[in-house]
């Protein structure tokens, strides 16, 4: 990996992440914006001798600093092959795939005491980040709640309000909550696991590190008066999970590694849709 | 129009499963889900065959008549060419 220009320069705070099996880098001269790195990713810090994946470096800037046509912006564009522009609120950020460095610009203005979150644009930079370089890697992040229980891992699908920081609460006395908002699978010696990512939703417990499972089923959910599973093809689960893959890429290649991702994903893992109600019985029927 | 010829829009990225083809249009991520019939016309779709021969190898493979076999086909190409999946040369 070629240095990035700010590696030579001297920055006081630097921490190795490891989520999954992606170390991102991370590098800043901000103090203020340090303990909320810290706090939310302190069970996903890596060895710092690992060579990591991308360099993150963070400069906190005067809001004159952000382009005025970036200003307010939500979006991920494409400027060359190798750079990707992603922006968010009061910053922006411009990775060099080909150097595996990004570099982002936040407004001072997201520092003030009324900002709860000053660490949104950095986790939004990092989301986005990890879902392209783990399409490269076979993987994806998916909007699921994952867990590890008797040492097998499993997802949970489901939209907004389908239930998935439900059974986060429900499963955790006897599984490990992985996350109940971005959970990550990846192929790895040609096995199927699912990994904890630092992304959680409503779920408030004991937050699971970076630790992985083999991946033994895929639940896709529904509220219901009674519980039932019922096992789907290949063709009907990957029309599910679909559109619960997080990414950002609006150009061929990567809508053929998603599809190629997910229909891997499908057939290695046997799908389902689980009917459950709001109690843990359901997990008599996965069992 | 039965003699134009369909060709698969390159940018379109798809994969197909259980004779069922899942379409992903990059500009705007749109996924399209193809039953067997929609898939053999889409993997027909190549620059080689106008819509009458589709319709023809339509009738071939599926127990359907010939005019069902190119009311389908045309159909099935316009809604194609509506959501810019395929262009659309001769005729």
């Amino acid at each position: 990996m070629k240095l990035c220009k700010h590696s030579i320069q001297y920055v006081r705070m630097q921490k190795l992440l490891c989520i999954g099996q992606t170390k991102i880098l991370c590098r800043t001269d901000y103090e203020a914006l340090w303990p909320f790195i810290e706090q939310h990713y302190q069970n996903f810090v890596a060895e710092a001798l690992a060579k990591p994946n991308v360099e993150i470096v963070l400069e906190v800037v005067s809001d004159k600093m952000i382009p005025a046509h970036l200003r307010g912006q939500d979006a991920v564009r494409f400027l060359s092959d190798n750079k990707i522009e992603m922006v968010r609120g009061n910053g922006y950020a411009v990775w060099d795939r080909l150097n595996q460095c990004c570099s982002i610009k936040q407004s001072k203005a997201d520092f003030q005491p009324k900002v709860k979150h000053p660490e949104y644009l950095f986790g939004s930079i990092v989301r986005i980040l990890l879902s392209y370089l783990l399409l490269e890697q076979g993987g994806c992040l998916i909007h699921s709640t994952g867990l590890i229980r008797n040492g097998q891992g499993y997802l949970f699908v489901g939209k907004s309000g389908a239930g998935k920081s439900t059974v986060a609460r429900l499963s955790a006395p006897t599984a490990k909550i992985l996350s109940d908002d971005l959970t990550l699978t990846q192929c790895l010696d040609d096995e199927m696991s699912v990994y904890g990512t630092p992304f959680w939703g409503d779920f408030k417990g004991d937050n699971a590190n970076n630790c992985g499972a083999p991946l033994r089923g895929i639940y896709f959910l529904q509220q219901a008066s009674k519980n039932d599973v019922t096992q789907l093809t290949v063709g009907q689960a990957m029309r599910q999970l679909l559109g619960s893959v997080m990414h950002f890429g609006q150009d061929k290649k990567t809508a053929v590694q998603i599809l190629d991702i997910v229909k891997n994903l499908c057939i290695s893992t046997p799908c389902y849709t689980l009917d459950f109600v709001p109690d843990n019985s359901f997990w008599k029927l996965i069992n | 129009m039965n003699e134009v010829i369909p060709i698969q829009n390159q940018n379109v990225a798809y994969t197909i499963i259980e004779e069922e083809a899942a379409l992903v249009h990059p500009t705007d991520s749109s996924l399209y889900w193809l039953n067997p019939v929609a898939t053999r016309i889409w993997e027909l779709s190549d620059g080689q065959n106008s819509v009458s021969a589709i319709a023809a190898a339509l009738c071939q493979e599926f127990e359907v008549d010939p005019e069902t076999a190119l009311d389908d086909a045309l159909k099935m190409i316009e809604s194609f060419h509506a959501k810019q999946l395929i262009q659309i040369v001769g005729g």
